[in-house]
């Protein structure tokens, strides 16, 4: 851990409150060591310069997603907020934000999870003193007017009929459903359709939300490629200094442990294979206060990350059987690298063929995690599954883009940086025993929520 | 954008790994003929094969290494009757073991290095593209080498696959796609009685159709040498472009034969509409267009690059549809126009490399809409084509243009890997000089004149040809031809100069005789 010495020489210049230095990580995974700094607002500035054709990536992570949205009736709200950010301000009303950025040949975008909202935003760096001004302006001053926000809610109905063609919209709604009944991820981001018909009605909630959550200390600036981390700050400190505001803190519903789980079936009125959702409740990304417990629960992350690729990537025995030599299904694959604020769920899917039943593939899919807990599992095929990771997500990291993505779901799920690296390095020490031992505690049939979908009836 | 891992996990059928059968004893197979729009067995005329693969190479420091090796032929190289059949061969080939190795084998050396072999198929173009970390690159050369010079394209993998491509066509096409199904189904539209017309990934009857012995047969006449094209980027060792190059030239048959010559695609002199009857869309997929004769080496493609993106650059809100329809109204989520075939690389906002066409087509895609909006959308978008091809752009709306796509195209190349793909998709057209570099360069010296006499040559509304996904195809069909007015409501106020001119769409004639609209089940789509 260094301090930013020059950061910390600039800010005493300037006679403001000296910022905190936080963690700062060497290179690890990045392309280079990141920079990180908050401001006495609380807004937090991360950089990673990178080789990069004069490209710089600009985004602002707002922890705010459809976890925040606790109040019934209000499901999809962070989502139709992202949607509102995109509306402009007084001194750059919606138009000419628009010029501008697109003056600038940016890349100007965004989205929306459970956990966190993401700007993203990539533009020649010669003119980031135009894109952190003009984004300053926009996270500080949106405003628009009822009849703009009414029109914004079609753009997500717009959205959401986009998605509803696919049987996943629905699948996902149902596993969410049954697998929470307290907790708010028991909802999806995208939300209820009953509840998006209701948004063009709530413009003044909108106006609140933007109070409670588009605030500084719950805010994060995050910049990779053609960057100069003390110039960047002088910039961020010039633009951002006066924003105020602190995060509102919603009581998020704390959900039960399962004792026992559940399943649902839905009928689909298309043509459709038969497919299989299923969702293990398993703990949050990282839990706990003390660096130990934080410790501990990051090795119960790494280990049920080694158990995605034991059980579900293509060279896995149970892939192999279910979908090469008895082609019992058409496809089988987890949602690995899915982490999230909360205790979430352990997710695996399968497209079944044609005559299979839903208890033979759930069967096989429950016996190869009750084999693995079992701790039948050859110590080689765990080192595979680690080097993958690695491997992965170095591949990953090409792009200033991909970067910052990075940058941002760690901060994102995990509350800082340096995270990632003692994430790595739980990966990295992952045994044998640590795998079986989670699939022991999280992955057993009390703690499964299953969804079924096929066209007509149940099989 | 709401984003969810899995999704794209979820709803595509990946052609996933598996492992092979016994490995084939390597045969030679008698020529097949190339489908042509002609009668199976018909002699048809061949473009040349080339002696050798032309080589491309984009060597920086990227650790991450990619070898890609494109070949001239897609889905309008299948045979008359095996539709499908290129897209069958190259994922057999990818995913069915190669050498000694089963697929199993095979995808448990790519596994510890994260190394990956994907296959694309397009309508003109296939291309395998390995990647891995330069630590790894020795081990995975070998792997790629063998998955193009000895796949063993066994029948039980085969099985596999065809099953794989029948799901995607029947399950996930037609069932739960209907924003892709409106483009394939344009492209039935457009391309009727041409090479283009059918699916990369067959029909139905083709798929029952195809044998494991068509696909070995068919990867001699077209994944050959004469017609490949090598590409290499990244950290890689010097030796190795000429190693790939060697072994590559192996990759010769006396099966192996050039390109068919490819027809003119039909020409319509007034609109026709193709309207998909899916009784459980909840919402209406639009897509339009016509094919143009502008591919990337014509004089006339960066004045119309510049006309697409004023009109609706991909996932952006500089278009003018975009502004009109959801900025302004509200109607949908996204709408865009194109001069090209696009397809989207994974969840960025930048074309795939590596698709190129011979045939190209301009066409705008209007995101789902609900159905009592489809109507005036429609007519929206059909007149803002007319008044671009009337009135053209501003020198003000043309700077504006020409300055964003100055910059963003920029965006493109950011990976030495994309690099590449643009080298190697110039190659393919033939185009001499840089992408971006004769973009900008030809963008520097474009009049507004000149923009808009591209623009009048090749965009003419009257050739406009709309395909749709609806759940009540004869209504639709009715008020179209009919030319009712279709009035609009909004629930939020609109300002007047959007009413009024909204007073104009909702009367604006689209010229839609009824007998040039046709209604497909879509039980039917794709299953002859």
């Amino acid at each position: 851990m260094k301090l930013a010495t020059s950061f910390l020489a600039i800010a005493i210049a300037l006679a403001s409150v000296p910022a905190v230095a936080l963690a700062q990580n060497e290179a690890g995974v990045f392309p280079s060591a990141p920079r990180v700094d908050r401001l006495p607002n609380g807004l937090t500035v991360v950089s990673v310069p990178m080789e990069s054709p004069g490209i710089v990536a600009y985004y602002t992570l707002v922890r705010v997603g459809s976890r925040d949205e606790v109040e019934p009736g209000h499901s999809g709200f962070a989502h139709l907020f992202e949607h509102m950010m995109f509306r402009g301000t007084e001194r750059y009303p919606q138009e000419r934000y628009e010029a501008v950025l697109q003056g600038f040949g940016a890349d100007n975008n965004a989205y929306t999870t459970q956990d966190f909202t993401l700007y993203t935003l990539t533009a020649p760096s010669s003119v980031l003193e135009q894109v952190v001004e003009i984004e300053a302006d926009r996270f500080q001053n949106l405003q628009y007017d009822e009849a703009a926000f009414r029109t914004e809610t079609g753009a997500v109905r717009g959205e959401y009929d986009m998605n509803a063609s696919s049987p996943f919209l629905q699948m996902w709604e149902a596993l969410s459903e049954i697998s929470f009944s307290r907790h708010t991820y028991g909802h999806t981001t995208l939300g209820y359709l009953r509840d998006i018909d209701a948004m063009p009605e709530m413009y003044e909630y909108s106006k609140r939300f933007f109070r409670r959550f588009y605030t500084p200390d719950n805010t994060t600036i995050i910049a990779v490629g053609d960057v100069d981390h003390d110039r960047l700050m002088t910039l961020v400190r010039q633009h951002y200094g006066r924003w105020r505001g602190r995060r509102d803190q919603p009581r998020i519903p704390v959900e039960p442990e399962p004792t026992a789980g559940a399943s649902r079936h839905i009928d689909w009125p298309a043509e459709a294979a038969p497919r299989l959702f299923l969702g293990y409740r398993i703990p949050a990304f990282m839990s706990g206060r003390r660096e130990r417990d934080q410790l501990a629960s990051l090795r119960d992350t790494a280990a049920l990350q080694v158990v995605h690729g034991l059980a579900f990537s293509e060279p896995s025995p149970l892939y192999q059987r279910l979908v090469v030599d008895e082609r019992a299904a058409l496809e089988l694959g987890s949602w690995a690298n899915d982490h999230s604020r909360d205790p979430h769920l352990f997710v695996a899917h399968a497209t079944l063929a044609e005559g299979q039943s839903f208890d033979a593939i759930l069967g096989a899919i429950q016996g190869e995690l009750d084999r693995i807990a079992a701790g039948q599992v050859e110590p080689e095929r765990v080192e595979a599954v680690k080097s993958h990771i690695r491997y992965g997500m170095l591949s990953e990291l090409e792009t200033p883009s991909a970067v910052a993505d990075l940058v941002a779901r760690t901060i994102a799920v995990g509350g800082r940086l340096d995270v990632l690296d003692q994430y790595l390095a739980a990966v990295a020490a992952v045994t044998p025993e640590d795998v079986a031992r989670v699939a022991r505690e999280y992955l057993t049939a009390d703690r499964r929520f299953v969804v079924t979908l096929a066209q007509g009836g149940a099989q | 954008m709401v984003m969810r891992h899995g999704k794209a996990a979820l709803l595509l059928v990946a052609f996933a790994l598996g492992c092979g059968g016994p490995a084939p004893e390597p045969r030679e197979y008698t020529r097949l003929p190339e489908t042509t729009g002609d009668e199976q067995g018909e002699a048809v005329a061949r473009e040349p094969l080339r002696d050798s693969p032309r080589v491309v190479l984009q060597r920086d420091s990227s650790p991450l290494v990619t070898i890609r090796v494109a070949f001239d032929a897609g889905s309008a190289s299948d045979e008359a009757g095996r539709e499908g059949l290129t897209n069958l061969t190259a994922h057999l080939m990818a995913e069915g073991g190669a050498g000694e190795l089963t697929y199993a084998e095979l995808a448990r050396r790519l596994y510890p290095m994260a190394g990956s072999i994907d296959v694309h198929v397009g309508r003109d173009q296939t291309v395998f593209v390995g990647q891995v970390h330069r630590d790894h690159l020795e081990d995975f050369y070998d792997l790629f080498r063998d998955v193009l010079l000895r796949p063993r394209m066994g029948e039980e993998d085969f099985a596999r696959i065809r099953d794989q491509a029948r799901n995607a066509l029947v399950v996930d096409l037609r069932g739960a796609d209907d924003e892709e199904l409106g483009k394939e189904a344009l492209h039935a539209l457009m391309y009727r009685g041409h090479p283009y017309a059918h699916p990369v990934l067959g029909t139905e009857a083709s798929l029952r159709r195809v044998r494991a012995d068509d696909a070995r047969a068919h990867r001699n006449r077209v994944f050959c040498a004469g017609r490949a094209t090598v590409g290499l980027s990244g950290d890689f060792p010097e030796e190795l472009a000429g190693r790939i190059e060697r072994d590559l030239s192996a990759l010769r048959s006396d099966a192996c034969v050039g390109r068919a010559v490819l027809a003119e695609a039909e020409q319509v002199e007034a609109p026709r509409v193709l309207i998909v009857n899916k009784p459980s869309a909840q919402s209406v997929a639009v897509s339009m267009g016509f094919p143009i004769e502008v591919r990337r080496d014509h004089p006339d493609y960066p004045a119309l690059v510049l006309a697409g993106a004023w009109l609706g650059q991909h996932r952006q809100f500089v278009g003018r549809l975009m502004q009109e329809i959801r900025g302004e109204r509200g109607l949908n989520y996204g709408d865009y126009a194109y001069v090209e075939h696009f397809t989207q690389e994974g969840w960025s906002r930048f074309p795939l490399v590596n698709d190129a066409r011979r045939q190209q087509y301009f066409s705008i895609w209007l995101r789902p809409l609900r159905p009592e909006t489809a109507h005036f959308a429609i007519r929206l978008a059909a007149r803002e084509l007319a008044r671009l091809h009337r009135d053209g752009l501003t020198q003000e709306e043309l700077d504006r243009i020409r300055t964003f796509a100055d910059r963003y195209f920029a965006l493109y190349q950011q990976t030495s890997s994309r690099r590449l793909g643009y080298a190697m998709d110039d190659a393919f057209y033939g185009a001499e000089g840089e992408y971006l570099e004769r973009l900008r360069s030809a963008w520097r010296e474009l009049s507004v004149e000149d923009v808009n006499a591209a623009i009048r040559r090749h965009l003419s509304p009257e050739r406009l040809q709309i395909a749709i996904v609806a759940s009540d195809a004869e209504a639709l069909a009715n008020a179209l031809a009919s030319d009712a007015e279709s009035p609009i409501t909004y629930r939020s106020s609109v300002p007047e100069a959007v009413l009024a001119e909204d007073r104009e769409i909702v009367r604006y004639p689209l010229g839609i005789a009824r007998d040039r609209i046709e209604i497909v089940p879509v039980a039917r789509m794709f299953a002859e």
